[in-house]
């Protein structure tokens, strides 16, 4: 759609080249074609390196953008950008796609729902109330226990195995905040990749990214009720234990190991090969690989033992 | 059901008059042809005012239930109140209803079932494997993913989202508990009512009330694996992050926000404004707008962070 006809949907005006946009993307992600936005002076640096042919911003940034840029001047950019989004939202099912395919030997349960656009590859079995939203890829080998959910543009590798109850793809805890305190629905126009040898556990929830995707590594193994926000990245062959949860656009390396109820804030990076062991809450990036964590506020877990030992000497006393 | 009838069932004899009893009921809400109970000595102070036509009490506050209602004096009240229960609940599906009504531009997935008895709006999405239970109404423009399940009584208003698996209205978690330690279900008679505009994540549960209804205002955005408790009450525009639990019968001001895994206990009330960091234990009730809180037991978060800083001192 026209940049023009986005500025008038957001009751704004355009300026510079009336660019043909595809779709939105954060300022570091973004390609051409692609609309992006910065509300603070701190993207400056972002802003002059970003590659996105058109730019929602305030006022006060109209200097910082990259010689003859096409942009929209905003009020309010969150919530023109959560506007803006809802724009670029697909329909919730695609009924102009091609019949789904499946491959040889693949089971699939009569109860189960397969939308138009899936792919199913080989030797899968798809158990009844299962639901696979339009163009949803799932690999070969792969089984998906009765009423797991895919959303719409999901991909499942090989070799894995979904449990009952769990959904893939729903949208992320994503909104902009209207002074009067109203939520605005920020749409996540992106998608979960599952890659191969992954096993989830029952009744887990994994968001959708806003741009992009949240990307579930090969080998990974997920108990059940575990929460993974929107635009995370779980490194290859981590362990999550029951009832953890990742906030939004956090990334793990690999072989980290979450124990049960642990739960990690949003932004973060952790280094490959951490443990953190039952209840740990991590609020901060850490940089050091292999070390092993406890408590919250999160500690090195030798120190929470002797943590641990001076409270219970305190209560003594 | 006759007084006679349920006097029967609770094992005492009643010779005074008979009237038709339409429910059960709280202290404070019970009507002329309702009956109550009390146990708790926390709501004997409601038995004067009540209008129920018969209270279940037993000996000790019998002498406290006053002339508009009948003393029916047992051992357990709370036990035979959940004995009575199972016969004021709503079978499952009620195949005598109407059948259910569509509005204009609604899509319904052909693997969707809607029980007899529901209404549903205008341009609503339905999709595969939802289902929603007899006499369910909800509002315009409404989204239910795969799998949601709403069951009997309950209301959904306009605009909302609701994400795949969640589970609208299924029973609060109550029992009374008899000298032996089993456990008799109490039935739960009541419904969820969700308002307009409110989106809710995937595998999330918001329990069905006891009496009454569970509430969930306008505005309230809830994310993935949620708990929330019979009879809760949540304010306009409220966040309620993921994993977040809420016990029963807790009520929520407006725009309450709740961080990731926190949750609170039973029968509290909590102002509006207030901000719970995440992991917050709250076991009190919170009467000032406006507030940062953090940590179990709960604390200012100012406090929680000195205390952090205390402990971290501890240990060098």
């Amino acid at each position: 759609m026209l940049l023009s006809f986005i500025a008038d949907s957001l009751s704004c005006k355009h300026v510079g080249e009336d660019v043909e946009i595809t779709s939105m993307n954060d300022l570091s992600h973004a390609s051409a074609g692609q609309l992006s936005f910065a509300e603070h002076k701190k993207y400056t640096t972002d802003l002059q390196n970003s590659k996105a042919s058109a730019f929602l911003i305030p006022e006060n940034l109209i200097e910082a953008l990259p010689k003859n840029s096409s942009y929209i001047v905003c009020e309010n950019v969150s919530i023109s950008m959560a506007y803006a989004t809802k724009l670029f939202a697909p329909r919730k099912i695609d009924f102009k796609a091609p019949d789904p395919l499946r491959g040889e030997g693949t089971y699939i349960d009569e109860r189960a729902n397969i939308e138009d656009g899936v792919i199913i590859g080989k030797n899968s079995t798809i158990m009844a109330g299962v639901y696979l939203g339009s163009h949803v890829y799932i690999g070969d080998n792969t089984t998906i226990y009765p009423n797991a959910v895919v959303y719409r543009d999901c991909v499942v590798g090989n070799d894995c195995i979904i449990h009952g109850g769990t959904v893939i793809g729903a949208d992320g805890f994503g909104f902009s905040h209207t002074q009067a305190g109203e939520h605005i629905k920020i749409y996540q126009n992106g998608n979960v990749v599952i890659e191969d040898d992954v096993e989830i556990g029952a009744n887990c929830a994994i968001d959708r990214a806003m741009f992009g995707s949240t990307i579930i590594k090969k080998g990974v193994k997920l108990d059940n009720f575990i929460h993974i926000g929107h635009n995370c990245e779980i490194g290859e062959y981590s362990l999550f234990v029951a009832q953890s949860g990742v906030g939004g656009s956090t990334k793990l390396g690999r072989n980290c190991v979450v124990s049960g109820q642990s739960a990690f804030t949003d932004h973060l990076n952790i280094a490959p090969f951490s443990t953190f062991t039952a209840r740990s809450g991590i609020t901060k990036s850490i940089k050091e690989p292999r070390g092993v964590w406890s408590g919250y506020p999160l500690m090195p877990h030798k120190e929470w033992m002797k943590l641990q030992s001076k409270i219970a000497k305190l209560t003594k006393e | 059901m006759d007084i006679k009838e349920i006097a029967k069932i609770i094992g005492i004899e009643y010779n005074g008059t008979s009237f038709e009893v339409t429910g059960i009921n709280t202290l404070q809400d019970a009507s002329a042809n309702e009956i109550s109970f009390v146990t708790n000595p926390k709501y004997f102070k409601d038995l004067e005012e009540s209008k129920a036509g018969a209270i279940i009490v037993n000996q000790a506050s019998a002498a406290s239930v006053s002339s508009n209602s009948i003393a029916l004096i047992v051992d357990e009240p709370y036990l035979m109140m959940a004995i009575l229960s199972k016969y004021f609940s709503s079978p499952i599906e009620d195949e005598n209803a109407p059948k259910a009504i569509m509005g204009e531009g609604t899509k319904l997935s052909q693997k969707a079932e809607i029980a007899n008895g529901a209404i549903i709006g205008k341009n609503c999405t339905i999709m595969a494997g939802v289902y929603i239970g007899s006499e369910c109404v909800i509002g315009d423009n409404t989204i239910l993913y795969p799998n949601v399940v709403v069951y009997r009584d309950c209301k959904i208003g306009s605009d909302c989202i609701i994400h795949a698996n969640t589970t609208i209205g299924s029973d609060g978690f109550g029992f009374a508990t008899n000298k032996m330690g089993q456990h008799t279900k109490i039935y739960q008679n009541g419904n969820v009512v969700i308002e307009d505009d409110v989106e809710i994540g995937s595998s999330t549960t918001i329990d069905r009330a006891v009496f009454k209804t569970t509430l969930i205002k306008k505005g309230v955005r809830i994310d993935n694996l949620v708990q929330i408790g019979h009879n809760c009450e949540i304010g306009e525009y409220s966040v309620l992050v993921s994993q977040t639990g809420l016990a029963g019968s807790s009520k929520l001001g407006r725009n309450v926000v709740m961080g990731g895994q926190s949750a609170t206990s039973g029968h509290l009330e909590v102002a509006s404004f207030n901000t719970f960091a995440a992991r917050s234990g709250i076991t009190k009730s919170i009467k000032e707008n406006g507030g940062t809180y953090a940590g179990f037991p709960l604390m200012d978060h100012k406090i929680w962070l000195k205390l952090q800083a205390k402990l971290a001192r501890l240990i060098k």
